[in-house]
């Protein structure tokens, strides 16, 4: 139920930015135990994450828990072995390996989540997060 | 008890203004609100009127160009995609934020585009879509009826208007426009502002108002006070003016009673001085009767000096009945004013008091230098005069002075009495005046020169004072002239 506040929130608030990184701690934050959260990330995102005190930016990403990734994908091939996540439609579609994306569409928060990425890096899902698989 | 009822009345009429007040304004907020609200509703419907022709010109436009399968055409023709997607563009602006189409993926609660008027970041075809508030799009599936929403709990800046495409009387997908509130809002917010600035304003007036009646009220209490304040000095001066008429009355009545005191006093003098006034003519009556017994007895007795002897004595009885009369005259009360000169009042009283005086060996002076003819008391003024002589008299004969007099001067409008008895005492001069004092210790009444004082300054208007000059007292006495 705070999940979905949080999701109307975001949709009806002019101030999506810091909405957009508080779905991030959340989402990334229920999925990732370990604090703080090591993120390999680039433009929109990295600027987003750099603000939140559970993430800290990692420039390799071989270092990283897990990769946040827009539409740049070719920097998908450094990032073999880490979790990706991606951060717009194309990319999610792109990388086949990705086990998850949230981006905005017509001013709603898109979330999505792939159980082949998921189970590939044993990551589990809270139960406000599972209606958001996509189906096969 | 005119004024506490005005008071109650204007408290009445006061509670009456405010309640109407507070009811009128309450009916004006009423109306406004419903007014605001009316507005508010009326440019809604009229918005949501011009989207849903929106939506059926959209609607007809795809009927029209896809041989009433929808989703199988679009599969097909990438072309037909192309061109209905360039036709929604059109459609949308700043305020038509997105204007697109999805459908409900078969056998799943889940969505995806069919059409995307976006004009960048357009959504690919069959890309899924996670609305907001999915069951109000379910609903339009199976109700197939158009709708729209936005978030009630927060002013959303957005309205969702859904529209079902119905072929084959299937629902085959939803037309989706999401609409800018901003204009509605910011009319929605001034009508909030508008409401708010009456409410103040209402209230302030209503403020005022109270205060305004409350000070009015105060005020009027306060006027009223005043008012009783000065009822009450006005009833103070009348009860004072009536305790002063009281005393003044009382303090007549003591004159009045010291008066006849003093008159009594004088009548015991009188017959004093009637005796000094009828010893000589009683001594030429009794003379003449022993002339008439001893002629007899010698018998020289004519007729001639008979009758000459008795007329004689006719003339002494005359005398003493005339001086009975001056007395009875002296002592009248007249109560009507008389005209007089000083001459008239020193001559009358000198028959009255004048051989007395001359018998204790005092020599009287007058000197009359004054003709004015006074309007006045005659009688009572005689009283005076008669006081002031046997005042001096009274000194002359107890300090036994050799070659007293009493000297009487009238000048012009002031009348003088001074004698040789070496005058007041100054210690006591301040006090002769004042009823029952006297230094006289056998027939003092101390009531003479109050009862005078009270004749001249009170009754005739004029002023009594006393000086001593090196031989002795100088009584004046000063009348009004033009009266
Ligand atoms: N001519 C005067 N010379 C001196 N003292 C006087 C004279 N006339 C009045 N007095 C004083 O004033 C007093 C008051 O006089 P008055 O009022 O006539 O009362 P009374 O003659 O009965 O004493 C006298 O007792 C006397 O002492
Ligand atoms: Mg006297």
């Amino acid at each position: 139920m705070r999940f979905l506040f949080l999701l109307f929130m975001l949709f009806v608030s002019a101030n999506a930015d810091v909405y957009t990184q508080r779905l991030y701690e959340t989402i990334l934050g229920s999925i990732f135990k370990e604090r703080p959260i090591f993120v390999f990330a680039t433009g929109d995102a990295k600027a987003t994450l750099q603000r939140s005190k559970i993430f800290s930016i990692v420039a390799d990403c071989q270092e990283s828990d897990v990769a946040i990734l827009g539409d740049d994908f070719s920097l998908e091939q450094k990032c073999k072995n880490v979790p990706i996540f991606a951060t717009t439609n194309r990319s999610y579609m792109y990388i086949a390996d990705a086990f998850g994306a949230f981006y905005w569409n017509k001013g709603r928060p898109q979330i999505h989540f792939r159980k082949r990425g998921l189970k590939m890096f044993h990551l589990s899902l809270p139960h406000d997060l599972q209606r958001f698989i996509d189906a096969e | 008890m005119q004024n506490n009822f005005f008071l109650k009345k204007s408290f009445y009429i006061f509670y009456v203004t405010v309640i109407v007040l507070i009811l009128s304004a309450v009916y004006i907020f009423k109306t406004f609100d419903k007014t605001s609200s009316d507005i508010e509703q009326l440019t809604l419907k009229s918005n949501i009127e011009y989207i849903n022709n929106i939506a059926s010109n959209v609607s007809s436009l795809i009927n029209k160009k896809t041989d009433m399968n929808l989703v199988q055409s679009l599969k097909k023709s990438r072309a037909l995609r192309n061109r209905l997607q360039e036709d929604l563009e059109m459609f949308q602006t700043k305020r038509y934020r997105y204007v697109y189409v999805v459908q409900k993926i078969p056998n799943t609660i889940k969505f995806r585009f069919l059409l995307d008027g976006a004009k960048k970041d357009k959504s690919g075809f069959l890309e899924s879509f996670q609305p907001f508030n999915t069951q109000q799009w379910l609903d339009t599936y199976t109700t197939k009826s158009a709708r729209y929403f936005s978030h009630k709990e927060i002013k959303s800046l957005w309205l969702t208007y859904l529209k079902p495409i119905v072929q084959h009387n299937k629902v085959v997908g939803i037309i989706a426009i999401d609409f800018s509130l901003n204009e509605y809002n910011y009319m929605h917010n001034t009508l909030n502002d508008l409401s708010f600035s009456v409410k103040i304003f209402m209230s302030l007036l209503l403020f005022i108002f109270i205060v305004v009646l409350i000070f009015a009220t105060i005020d009027k209490k306060r006027v009223y006070l005043l008012k009783k304040q000065a009822q009450e000095i006005q009833d103070f001066n009348i009860t004072l003016q009536n305790k002063v008429d009281e005393e003044v009355a009382k303090n007549r009545e003591k004159d009045k009673q010291i008066l006849e005191q003093s008159r009594l006093a004088q009548m015991g003098e009188m017959i004093g001085m009637i005796a000094h006034q009828w010893r000589q003519p009683i001594n030429a009556i009794s003379a003449t009767s022993i002339a008439i017994n001893m002629r007899a007895q010698m018998e020289t007795l004519d007729q001639k000096s008979a009758i000459e002897l008795a007329d004689k004595i006719g003339e002494l009885t005359q005398h003493l009945s005339k001086t009975i009369d001056d007395f009875r005259n002296f002592f009248k009360e007249t109560k009507e004013k008389q005209d007089m000169t000083y001459g008239d009042l020193i001559q009358s009283t000198l028959d009255i008091v004048g051989v007395s005086v001359k018998n204790k060996n005092i020599t009287i002076d007058t000197d009359i230098q004054s003709d004015i003819v006074f309007h006045t008391y005659v009688n009572e003024l005689k009283q005076v005069l008669l006081n002031l002589i046997k005042n001096a008299e009274d000194v002359l004969e107890e300090k036994k002075i050799e070659n007293a007099f009493i000297k009487i001067k009238a000048v012009e409008n002031r009348l003088i009495v001074r004698d040789n008895g070496g005058g007041v005492p100054e210690d006591i001069i301040e006090k002769i005046f004042d009823p029952y004092f006297s230094t006289k210790t056998l027939n003092g009444t101390g009531l003479g020169l109050y009862m005078s004082k009270t004749i001249v300054e009170t009754h005739c208007g004029g002023t009594i004072r006393v000086t001593n000059d090196t031989e002795g007292a100088v009584f004046c006495v000063v009348l009004p002239s033009n009266k």
